[in-house]
């Protein structure tokens, strides 16, 4: 079996990134990361090579593989579209956010668009509640996103690039604090810190 | 000696030994926890929560699988808590479950459903659809999957991954997806895949050759031992209408821990063959029983009258009473030493059985470190390689490979050479026993040199160091033991041994030579030039066996009259005079004695086709013909006969089998026979001349013999003929994976297939013997050279 | 006058406070100058546990307690920063990675020299792929001038970092886990003991720490101990991040010193409920922790108040809902999630959360029937036996529970937001049971406590 993804220099980063690590299977990870940047998913003969670099079978690799949410084991689109419903998101309406993007594009969870641009996925809290409802597109950050101009964000991604939009409309950073100047020069002392109740109380 | 300590179980005092598990000690105790994950011989991993207990001072319960008891521990098992616990994970177990009870393998012996009938609730109140998954899914040749039935107990990834080293069946997804799988498309190739079988808790995991063969109930069941090779591997054989349906392992302490190899569980499937022989021949006709018996009788007594000569070639199939009745036969009735149950491809017979400091397989994870002078254990004796792999793997055994193929124990290797010799005995550690395990390493390898080179490393080590010789053929050390070798007599003694001829004498009413006979290779040699009248082979087959297929062809042909006593027709039936049909394996009562020198019982559970009868039967009644009082009526008869004259074997009695303790077997005892090097070792084989490469023929678990090809599941599993090549060596002749190539050894040729092993030994082609094609003729130094067929 | 301590830097500098730049013109690294030259590793430690500085990925244990559990005499040790959040409601950790990396790092490299560790890690979760990238590129800065590597800043500490990208698994949040994860494995928890401070990566000895602990480090060393703990409450020292998100006005991450008020946290940093509505209920720390309604508002920002009141502060998440909300609706999102992320290992929590859901969603669709909510409670019961707080388990790690813990709360706090779900469903009940029950049990059992069958057949 010749190596097909793991040569020439991503080879060398891969086992690069193998003797970083005190064991050579804790690369397994960053890996399938490379594997899939590379291949676009998690090949069943990238995860082969993989297990070669790292001293394992096959059989421990995809059952690692398989166990995180962002190995793709199927070809995606060229975008990954993830839209969180999780609690903060779901009571901010990313239900029916994501409903309109299946809608319109007539596709269901996990599936990708007719044209291969965009794959969607339902997922678990993102980490943007701050922004909710919130989406990633290619795991960078949209936030405080309205069903009505969700279509509208995807297409612009298709006709503008990625790049592009997120610059304009994206989160590129984590949002802030949102304080206002007076209030950070205020500090943060409570204006009534608790106090534990007397013993006669409790 | 580990600390006895009492724990409280429910208010009743047991006494454990300190930190032993929980649930262990608690069934010793006579308290059964529930479980479904935990399993002796596997690492606790406290995933299904079945064995919830509370145990006093702990907060919240605690799985009684992963506690270590402490002197004074309280610990209740049936309190409300616990229960509901327990309940609750048995409903959890259940809603998934397809409960397609009726149809499956495992119903009536399944802890699923004892624990259902148990502690189960009486309906579910489970009222969602259950995960569904494709119905079974072969996983390998021999195993199927369920993942609807399975619970997710990972019994089978911890079977495979710890215990056999194959992590090709692993846990994948997670949550309510999580499954069992192989990596796509890539079967669960392990010699060891019957183990999760036989550990599954449920019917998720079944075996192809079992597969609705019958039900738990309709079964009979006899504790015997394997014989597919000579650890003895102890294990259930079941059959329903006299047809055996399954063999699994017991968990004997001593030997195989409840493990077998894939051959040794499966391998019950020639035992009902079709092709089995069912009743005398002479030439393509068939005869009754006692015409045989008077043609053989005819015989042997012109023979006795006229001082020809006889001579008896196999016998490592046979129980040790049935050998023992060859060997007297061959002593008493033909007067003869050339009896050799070793084909050319053992050890030296005297070596093994004047083995002094000889190891258990025990001994192996309690030593200091163990020296493998041996062939690929686990193409050969599976399960030891499961025992000494077991032993080396934590790194507290310290392993040393000397010479022989590379092998899955070579990666826990501290020193490792390329042959015997080289091994230098300085890397040893400075104390604590050593096991030196030696066997052949090759078909063509120089034993005599090997053996030599163990004597004197054992010697070198003194009164801390083990042997365990090791013979590949099922029976061969106890055929040893009974005198079927030309210098060997019963008891491990030797042939001119005046002692042992005289406690001999009062049984065996009968002269023979104090000189030692001829071996397979002397017999065929003197049957070629004419000069063998009667040559009994005895569920051997030289055409198939000997490295010297001309030798043996001339040794048939050359032998006045031949006698086969075998299972099967084979290569050397064709050229019999007569062919008798043999009981073999699961048809005999008696005795074999493995590895370690270990006796243990073989048991008949089934009765043997059409006429096959016990080996033991030709030659009592051949001798009885001829008036000669043979005894060895019974097996029992035998065993106490063998008890009688062959020391090693005193203490070889029914009695000593009997009970718990007996499912160990005994211990036979060392043998007062020596042996030395005669002359020098042969010089080592020259370096490969030209474009040739060395040879070595070795055995693969699977191959094209007798018995492996009349059980139908793995006569397909051999590689067939192939040659494999160090990577660098195909490179270097520009021959690639699965190429067809013409080989060429001497006159011979043969068509193989290349097979690229980074394993292999750079600049030798390794043949795996018996792969289909012609043996091939070796000598130490023989060479093969390869050319490229266009596709 | 509490100040900003966490966050300060990045209010300040927010376009380069990332930068090695940024970071060592606002006074970045001169901790660990201090630390190198004038400290032994036993001065730090004591310095942060006289700080009562305690863990902030949910467990809120005392660093310097944990710290203290590392065998005197084994090495290698290692660091493992957790950054692997995803618990819903938080989003401090990415702020933190993505922000202001070498506060982290400086914590960390000052943290290893306290514990005599040359080799750490930070598993970042793999969705957060800037803060991945700032955290590589801040370890390669760091290395490059010289505040990693070997001999660093002139001393004989050897230190380096290795960033690892996660790749989606919450369950890896569980510092067992993690640890499997970062050896390559599935992210299952182990069971203890060991605890991975004696035994942790590679079986040995380690000390796994939440990104915000760690983050506190360096200004705990510049500054003591004291000046730390004379911060918040005498048990909940410091200040915290609070990401507080649903139905406020202003969202977001705060820095609040502990002891603060949830009222105080809504109303001036949240700045009140949307709309102008009604609070319903709130989630006072992480999709783990049991709900309170607004009853509780006046409880303290203090982990040991919240957990005597049957909660938690957990990570730092409150999520805030108003009267519009659909609680059911609401917490069944939080089972589906636990459901989603069961690590599938141990039989509870692998069938039970997702039966828990799918009991939910028939609620939800109108086809729940009105013993469901007591099968709700006993199914729940079954993974978290009496459904007590601190949660008691069934399982082997706290995630079964934490499923429990949405459902348990809900139906104690809002009994009517269930009952209208199943009221009138009363003929979707089963029949009578006419199955096998009481007497015919006992029987039964008689059997099953002898060793089963596989103990006899197969060994």
């Amino acid at each position: 079996m010749a190596a097909e993804v793991f040569t020439g220099e991503l080879l060398e980063q891969a086992r690069a990134k193998v003797a970083e690590y005190p064991e050579p299977r804790s690369a397994l990870l960053p890996l399938l990361h490379m594997l899939q940047e590379q291949a676009g998913y998690v090949t069943t003969g990238g995860m082969r090579e993989v297990a070669a670099l790292v001293g394992v079978t096959p059989a421990e690799v995809y059952g690692t593989a398989t166990f995180y949410t962002m190995f793709k084991l199927e070809p995606i689109g060229r975008h990954l579209v993830s839209v969180c419903t999780s609690l903060s998101c779901q009571i901010l309406g990313a239900d029916e956010l994501y409903a309109r993007l299946r809608d319109h594009y007539g596709v269901a969870d996990r599936e990708t668009t007719a044209d291969g641009e965009f794959t969607f996925e339902e997922v678990e809290c993102a980490a943007a509640c701050g922004g909710a409802p919130c989406l990633q597109i290619d795991y960078r950050f949209f936030e405080f996103v309205k069903a009505d101009e969700v279509v509208d964000l995807v297409e612009d991604v298709r006709r503008r690039g990625l790049d592009a939009v997120h610059a304009e409309r994206g989160s590129v950073l984590a949002p802030l604090p949102p304080l206002e100047a007076a209030e950070i020069a205020a500090g943060i002392t409570p204006e009534h810190k608790w106090t534990p109740p007397a013993e006669d109380d409790a | 000696m580990a600390e006895q300590v009492t724990i409280q179980v429910d208010g009743q005092p047991i006494e454990a030994t300190a930190g032993e598990l929980l649930i262990a000690a608690c069934e010793k105790g006579g308290v059964y926890i529930p479980r479904f994950c935990w399993h002796p011989r596997l690492r606790s991993v406290a995933m299904c929560r079945m064995c919830l207990v509370e145990v006093e001072g702990m907060r919240g319960l605690q799985p009684a699988c992963y506690v270590p008891v402490a002197d004074g521990m309280e610990v209740r098992t049936e309190t409300a808590a616990v229960k509901k616990a327990q309940e609750g994970v048995l409903e959890f177990l259940l809603i998934n479950h397809p409960l397609d009870c009726p149809v499956c393998d495992r119903g009536g012996e399944c802890p699923l459903q004892d624990q259902t009938l148990a502690f189960g609730p009486g309906e579910s109140r489970f009222v969602e659809e259950k995960r569904h998954f494709e119905k079974p899914i072969a996983i390998s040749d021999l195993v199927l999957l369920d993942r609807e039935r399975c619970i997710q107990c990972g019994r089978c990834v911890r079977a495979a991954s710890e215990v056999a080293g194959d992590p090709l069946i692993d846990f994948s997804y997670r949550g309510n997806d999580t499954q069992i799988t192989t990596f796509p498309d890539e079967p669960f190739k392990s010699y060891f895949s019957g183990n999760t079988v036989q550990v599954c808790p449920v019917g998720a995991l079944t075996a192809a050759p079992y597969r609705f063969k019958a039900r738990p109930w309709d079964v009979s069941s006899v504790e015997t031992t394997c014989t597919a090779c000579s650890v003895g591997c102890r294990g259930v054989l079941q059959q329903t209408r006299n047809t055996p349906v399954r063999f699994f392992g017991a968990d004997i302490e001593a030997t195989n821990w409840g493990w077998l190899c894939d051959k040794g569980r499966f391998g019950y499937e020639y035992v009902s063959h079709p092709d089995r022989l069912t009743r005398p021949t002479k030439g393509r006709v068939p005869v009754t029983w006692a015409e045989a018996i008077d043609e053989v009788a005819d015989r042997v007594e012109d023979l006795r009258a006229g001082g020809g000569a006889a001579a008896a070639i196999g016998g490592a199939r046979l129980t040790n009473e049935e050998a023992y009745a060859l060997s007297k036969f061959m002593r008493v009735v033909c007067s003869t030493n050339d009896v050799d149950c070793q084909l050319d491809d053992g050890l030296p017979g005297a070596f093994v059985a004047g083995t002094q400091q000889r190891a258990t397989v025990a001994d192996l994870a309690g030593a200091a470190a163990i020296v493998l002078a041996a062939p690929d254990l686990k193409e050969e004796l599976p399960v030891l390689y499961l025992r000494v792999r077991d032993a080396v793997v934590g790194g507290k055994v310290a392993l040393h490979v000397a010479g022989g193929r590379q092998s899955g124990l070579d990666r826990f290797a501290t020193t490792r050479v390329a042959a015997a010799a080289d091994f230098d005995a300085a890397a040893l550690p400075a104390e604590g026993d050593v096991v030196v395990v030696v066997g052949r390493q090759h078909l063509g390898q120089d034993t005599e040199a090997l053996a030599a080179w163990a004597q004197g490393l054992v010697a070198s080590l003194g009164g801390r160091a083990r042997l365990m010789p090791v013979l590949r053929r099922a029976n061969a050390h106890g055929a040893l033991d009974m005198g079927l070798s030309p210098e060997l007599l019963p008891g491990r003694v030797a042939v001119h041994d005046h002692q042992a001829r005289e406690r001999l004498s009062a049984r065996w009413a009968g002269s023979f030579p104090l000189e030692a006979g001829r071996d397979t290779r002397a017999i065929l040699e003197a049957a070629a030039a004419g000069r063998i009248d009667i040559l009994f082979l005895v569920g051997a087959d030289p055409l198939a066996d000997l490295c010297d297929p001309d030798l043996a062809l001339r040794g048939l042909e050359g032998a006045r009259y031949v006698v086969v006593i075998d299972l099967f027709r084979t290569a050397a039936s064709a050229h019999a005079d007569l062919v008798l049909p043999a009981a073999g394996w699961g048809e005999v009562d008696g005795t074999v004695t493995n590895i370690e020198g270990r006796v243990q019982r073989v048991a008949a559970n089934v009765v043997a086709p059409g006429q096959a009868a016990s080996d033991a039967q030709l030659f009592r009644e051949v001798a009885e013909a001829l008036g000669i009082e043979f005894g060895c009526g019974t097996p029992q008869a035998t065993m106490a006969e063998i008890a009688e004259v062959a020391p090693a074997y005193a203490g070889v009695k029914a009695s000593a089998f009997r009970g718990r303790a007996g499912r160990e077997g005994v211990l036979a005892t060392p043998g007062s026979v020596t042996w030395t090097l005669v002359g020098d070792a042969q010089p080592a084989p020259s370096a490969a001349p030209g474009d040739g490469l060395a040879l070595r023929v070795g055995r693969r678990l699977y191959d094209r013999g007798t018995l492996v090809s009349h059980c139908p599941s793995l006569a397909e599993l051999g590689p067939g003929t192939v040659v494999c090549l160090h990577p660098d060596t195909a490179a270097a002749r520009g021959l690639r994976d699965g190429d067809k190539v013409v080989a060429t050894v001497g006159e011979a040729t043969f068509e193989a297939a290349v097979v690229v092993d980074a394993a292999a030994v750079a600049d030798v082609a390794f043949v795996p013997h018996a792969q289909g094609g012609d043996p091939l003729h070796l000598d130490a130094s023989t060479t093969v050279a390869l050319t490229k067929r266009a596709s | 006058m509490a100040e900003l301590i966490l966050t300060k830097r990045m209010l300040e500098r927010p376009h380069d406070a990332h930068t090695l730049e940024g970071y060592e013109a606002s006074g970045g690294y001169l901790a660990l100058r201090q630390v190198l030259a004038d400290m032994t590793p036993e001065q730090v430690h004591a310095e942060v546990k006289t700080s009562g500085l305690r863990g902030r990925g949910g467990a809120g244990f005392p660093a310097g307690v944990k710290w203290g559990f590392v065998p005197a005499d084994s090495f290698p040790r290692y660091l493992v920063i957790n950054g692997d959040e995803g618990e819903p409601g938080t989003f401090k950790d990415r702020m933190l990675m993505e922000r202001d990396p070498h506060q982290l790092v400086e914590g960390v490299i000052i943290s290893c020299f306290a514990l005599q560790a040359e080799h750490a890690f930070i598993y970042c979760r793999g969705e957060m792929d800037l803060a991945y990238r700032h955290l590589c590129d801040a370890v390669a800065a760091a290395e490059a001038a010289g505040y990693l590597g070997r001999g660093i800043l002139g001393s004989d500490f050897d230190c380096r970092i290795t960033v690892h990208r996660a790749a989606g698994a919450y369950i890896c949040g569980e510092e067992t886990a993690l640890l499997e994860s970062l050896e390559g494995l599935r992210g299952w928890p182990r069971m203890r003991p060991p605890f991975p401070a004696v035994a942790g990566l590679y079986a040995k000895p380690t000390v796994v720490n939440n990104v915000e602990t760690i983050s506190n480090v360096p200004h705990i060393a510049a500054r003591g101990g004291a000046w730390y703990a004379s911060m918040g409450t005498e048990k909940s020292t410091g200040t915290r991040l609070f990401c507080l998100s649903g139905h406020v006005n202003r969202p977001g991450n705060y820095e609040i010193e502990l002891g603060t008020t949830f009222r105080e946290l809504f109303d001036r940093w949240g700045k009140g409920i949307r709309d102008g509505n009604e609070l319903k209920a709130f989630v006072p720390g992480g999709a783990s922790a049991p709900w309170f309604d607004a009853s509780s508002v006046d409880l303290p920002l203090d982990m040991d108040v919240v957990q005597q009141h049957g909660s938690m502060l957990g990570s730092g998440a409150v999520m805030v809902m108003d009267h519009t909300t659909d609680i059911v609706r609401a917490a069944w999102r939080l089972v589906k999630f636990f459901a989603h992320e069961s690590c599938g290992q141990c039989t509870p929590c692998r069938e039970g959360t997702d039966w828990l859901e799918e009991i939910m969603e028939r609620l939800l669709d109108g086809r729940g029937r009105p013993s469901d909510i007591g099968l709700l409670i006993d199914v729940s019961d079954n993974i978290s036996p009496g459904l007590t707080w601190p949660p008691a388990q069934t399982t082997i790690c706290p995630l079964g529970p934490s499923a429990t813990a949405p459902i348990a709360s809900t139906i104690r706090l809002f009994p009517g937001d269930y009952e209208r779900l199943v009221a009138g469903n009363e003929d979707l009940e089963p029949a009578e049971s006419t199955g096998p029950a009481g007497p015919e049990r006992t029987v039964a059992v008689t059997i099953g406590t002898k060793p089963d069958r596989e103990a006899v057949a197969h060994g």
